[in-house]
């Protein structure tokens, strides 16, 4: 045992970063979607609680399909990918303020 | 005919803004770019899951609507910050593409100033509300 360190650096780490980055991504997205229905069932809301449970189950049927690494060559399209994440926050922030405004005209 | 003889096929890929031009950075540099992507759409989330837990607590707890509009501010941030993270994804895949320098993280300077605003607000109704009671 000579008590050097381990410095080689996996091969695919960098791949598997981005990968578990996607899934905390869809996970935040997914959990935020469950806070707001069960928020919108609370509140008697049940056109805000179904437009959370949909936008939940579209992230976390999106985020379990089968997606192929391509490593080391660049034929990735992250676009494909960041656009319809993008656009699931901005859908949950849109429901999210129709939620506040709901909860203020009350 | 060895693979390296055959003609390489177009680019196909989108957005054309971005692979339209330059060349293939070291996939790794790719990879981190959409990795910090994803950490601003977090951040958005953040904001956005932090605006519907208010509104709700300000609803359960009957609280002043002062609260439902800081929520709704944080919501709108949110989707602003998912926004930017898409603008900013594709401004550093081009200048990777390019061989520039990567731009300055614009939105940074935004998003500090927003929190810390979010924060006194909240701790100012926070006192406010203990004061009155």
């Amino acid at each position: 045992m000579t008590g050097e360190p381990n410095t080689r650096v996996p091969h695919d780490e960098p791949a598997e970063r981005t990968a578990l980055a996607w899934q905390r991504t869809a996970l935040g997205v997914a959990l935020g979607c469950a806070v707001l229905a069960l928020a919108a069932l609370r509140e008697r809301d049940p056109g805000l609680a179904i437009a959370g449970v949909l936008l939940g189950a579209a992230t976390v049927t999106g985020a379990v399909r089968a997606r192929t690494a391509h490593w080391p060559r660049a034929d990735r399209r992250p676009w494909g990918m960041l656009a319809p994440g993008a656009g699931a926050v901005v859908l949950l922030a849109a429901l999210g303020l129709a939620a506040s405004v709901l909860g203020a005209v009350r | 005919m060895s693979p390296q003889d055959e003609p390489e096929e177009p680019d196909a890929r989108r957005p054309r803004s971005v692979y339209g031009v330059g060349s293939d950075p070291d996939v790794r540099y790719s990879l981190a770019n959409e990795r910090t992507a994803l950490a601003w759409l977090r951040t958005g989330l953040g904001l956005v899951a932090g605006g519907i837990a208010l509104t709700s607590f300000a609803s359960f707890a009957d609280l002043s609507v002062l609260l439902d509009v800081v929520a709704a501010v944080a919501c709108v941030g949110g989707g602003c910050l998912a926004a930017y993270a898409l603008v900013a994804w594709r401004r550093n895949e081009r200048a990777m593409r390019l061989g520039r320098p990567l731009p300055p993280p614009s939105a940074l300077p935004v998003i500090v100033v927003g929190i810390v605003a979010f924060a006194a607000l909240v701790g100012a109704y926070a006192i406010w509300s203990g004061s009155t009671r």
